[in-house]
């Protein structure tokens, strides 16, 4: 039976990949140059946990996913400063590498460009005896990897909020100048962010892996998108992105458990949060615009 | 968020084509040498199946025609500095939209029934992108951002459209009905699949070069992308260009996509679009964002996706080479290194090279 308490728990199932790269992203957004690759970035860390996970176990995997999508995030800011590639391209660009370049190292690892299932890679389950607490209860019995991803999202941001590094962040993408009077230098801080953002996608992806013991091929499904929608939604800060995240993993798990309930086709259903998405952003700047006037 | 490729239509077109064709055959050979066990077999395929006959040519041109339409589509909106990324689901639609009709019963097969699918996938691909306009035009959301969550949620609703409802059963693929063949686009050279479409998409470049380099309305649309406030002030009608160009694209991605339904597909297959709006956006940048360049880009593309699928077929390369080596093209062609700046970065590892062996002596 599909109840309130079931909605929760599945909101919170699919926040867990959803919030670090929000988080992730905000960081970038803040320095000024928002990381439009958070989608692709997201199925990188869910293809690498899975290769390196396959052959060191899933813990080296995890840190596998963080290193090398932080690296690649981190090079794709570098590509932008210093041969003056545009950072939007390069996102797209990377957005469309990762899928291709996943599906051909999967034929060459794995022999396959589908779906690769690696046993012993789904992260367990834990907390499920206190899953039945009263209205606290959806928290619990989550896996493993969803509870760490959380933690890197609420890492990144306590980060963002609380040290130099956040305020600096700010200084760089709301007055660059000034932050180079102070003797700091903007670039860097642009890498570092794109460094945490490239890390939270990791993040990210390794908990949608992790989750299934599995690839599955284009699996990050619009994550990274609704991620960027999150920031912007979320009105660029912190709190704001947490709760627009939170809005869209309830609104994901409420077309998910409405294939349980009604008979209408799953692809319709699934459609339905990127058309009430849209007009929820639209209506957001329309109310925005209205204040400013 | 940068914006900066609406400043691409500069003199150095002529540069990024030969940088794009160059990293493209180096990425290919690349390719072929790492990735095939038959590698000679592979960098044929890739490089000359496509050139071997006049057939596969004209096929390779066909191709490029409803891309050059979509990569048009990418021009007109990123030159007035609107970000629209829902080129795929615009596309799908108007595939869509012209299979749906090209098949209706009530409309009788023939020239009629071709000029009114081609109208309904312009006008579906207009639809699409009509919420992000409204959106850009009355509340000024962000379009990119709209666009893509848009065409999103059409790529679902119409994948279900197609392998549902309006499924045709006694094909193998997950299709709709087939359009009839009277209806279709005419092939001009048989057995090649080429139609009108890469000369109409030709014309429509040279209209498109004249539009912008030619007339005040076109200049108005630059400024518009390069200085909203500045074009205000010159007293343009920036309140049309707000949504405008967003949905001109979205009915050229439109016609793109009916076009390739009424082509060789004949009809609106699942998944069919098949990243031609992302590849549409690489194509718009190696064109330096100039419409008059754009054809020669989208042959390109459709050189790298004819050379991929060719080797595919022919030797054991794998299917997603082609578009990885797209992605790349796009990454390279975006950088812009200076002379001055390379100077500057041999300099310093020169330095630093000196340093440390200095360093290193008693």
């Amino acid at each position: 039976m599909y109840t309130l308490s079931t909605a929760a728990f599945d909101a919170l199932v699919f926040l867990a990949p959803l919030l670090p790269a929000a988080v992730g992203g905000l960081a970038t957004e803040l320095v000024g140059t928002l990381n439009i690759a958070l989608e692709g970035l997201i199925l990188t860390g869910a293809f690498v946990y899975v290769a390196a996970a396959s052959v060191a176990g899933p813990a080296a995997g995890a840190l596998m996913a963080l290193a090398i999508t932080a690296a690649v995030s981190y090079g794709m800011d570098g590509l932008s400063r210093k041969a003056k590639a545009d950072s939007f391209v390069v996102g797209l660009g990377v957005n469309m590498l990762a899928p291709a370049l996943a599906s051909i190292l999967s034929q060459v690892v794995f022999g396959t460009k589908g779906v690769v299932v690696v046993a012993g890679l789904q992260s367990s389950r834990v907390l499920e005896s206190l899953s039945g607490v009263p209205l606290l209860g959806p928290i619990f019995g989550h896996r493993v990897s969803d509870y760490l991803a959380v933690l890197v999202a609420m890492l990144i941001g306590a980060t963002l909020a609380y040290t130099p590094f956040g305020l600096r962040a700010k200084a760089a993408g709301q007055n660059p100048e000034a932050l180079r009077m102070a003797g700091l230098d903007a670039g860097t801080l642009r890498g570092a962010a794109f460094l945490v953002s490239g890390l939270a996608c990791g993040a990210s992806g390794a908990a949608l892996a992790a989750s299934l013991g599995a690839y599955v091929p284009n699996m990050s499904a619009g994550r990274g998108w609704i991620a960027l929608v999150a920031i912007y939604l979320g009105g660029k800060g912190l709190f704001g992105t947490v709760v627009a995240s939170i809005f869209f993993a309830l609104l994901l798990s409420a077309a998910s458990g409405a294939q349980s309930v009604l008979s209408a086709p799953p692809e319709l259903l699934m459609a339905l949060p990127y058309f009430i998405t849209p007009i929820v952003v639209i209506a957001g700047s329309y109310g925005a615009s209205r204040r400013r006037q | 968020m940068m914006r900066s490729i609406k400043d691409t239509g500069d003199a150095r077109v002529g540069i990024r084509m030969v940088v794009a064709v160059v990293t493209s055959a180096a990425l290919a050979a690349m390719a072929a040498i790492v990735l095939s066990r038959q590698p000679l077999v592979a960098l044929r395929a890739f490089f000359l199946a496509p050139f071997v006959s006049g057939s596969s040519f004209l096929s390779m041109l066909e191709l490029s025609g409803p891309l050059a339409l979509c990569a048009l589509g990418v021009v007109v909106t990123f030159r007035a500095g609107h970000y629209s990324l829902g080129g795929e689901g615009q596309a799908y639609a108007g595939a869509f939209a012209a299979a749906a009709v090209g098949t209706m019963t009530a409309i009788p097969a023939g020239p009629m029934a071709m000029m009114l699918s081609l109208a309904a996938g312009l006008v579906a691909g207009g639809l699409v992108a009509a919420l992000p306009a409204a959106g850009k035009r009355f509340a000024n959301a962000d379009v990119l951002l709209t666009s893509i969550l848009v065409s999103q949620g059409m790529i679902f609703a119409i994948d279900w459209a197609i392998a549902g409802p309006l499924h045709d059963p006694s094909g193998n693929l997950v299709a709709m009905r087939s359009i009839p063949a009277s209806s279709l686009l005419p092939r001009l050279l048989p057995p090649s699949t080429l139609t009108p479409v890469p000369f109409f998409t030709a014309a429509l470049c040279l209209v498109a070069a004249f539009y912008f380099e030619h007339t005040r309305s076109g200049a108005a649309h630059d400024l518009y992308g390069r200085n909203t406030q500045f074009a205000q002030l010159q007293g343009f009608n920036t309140r049309r260009l707000s949504w405008l160009p967003i949905v001109v694209a979205g009915s050229l991605h439109g016609l793109a996509g009916a076009a390739m339904a009424m082509g060789a597909r004949g009809t609106a297959i699942r998944g069919m679009s098949g990243g031609i709006g992302w590849s549409a956006i690489g194509a718009a940048l190696v064109a330096g964002s100039r419409p008059s360049a754009v054809p020669i880009a989208a042959l390109l593309f459709s050189w790298l996706d004819s050379g991929s699928r060719q080797a595919v077929v022919l030797s054991d390369l794998p299917p997603d080479a082609g578009l990885a080596i797209k992605a790349i093209v796009i990454i390279v062609i975006s950088a812009r290194p200076t002379i001055a700046g390379m100077r500057s970065i041999y300099v310093r590892a020169l330095s630093r090279l000196r340093d440390g062996r200095g360093q290193g002596r008693p």
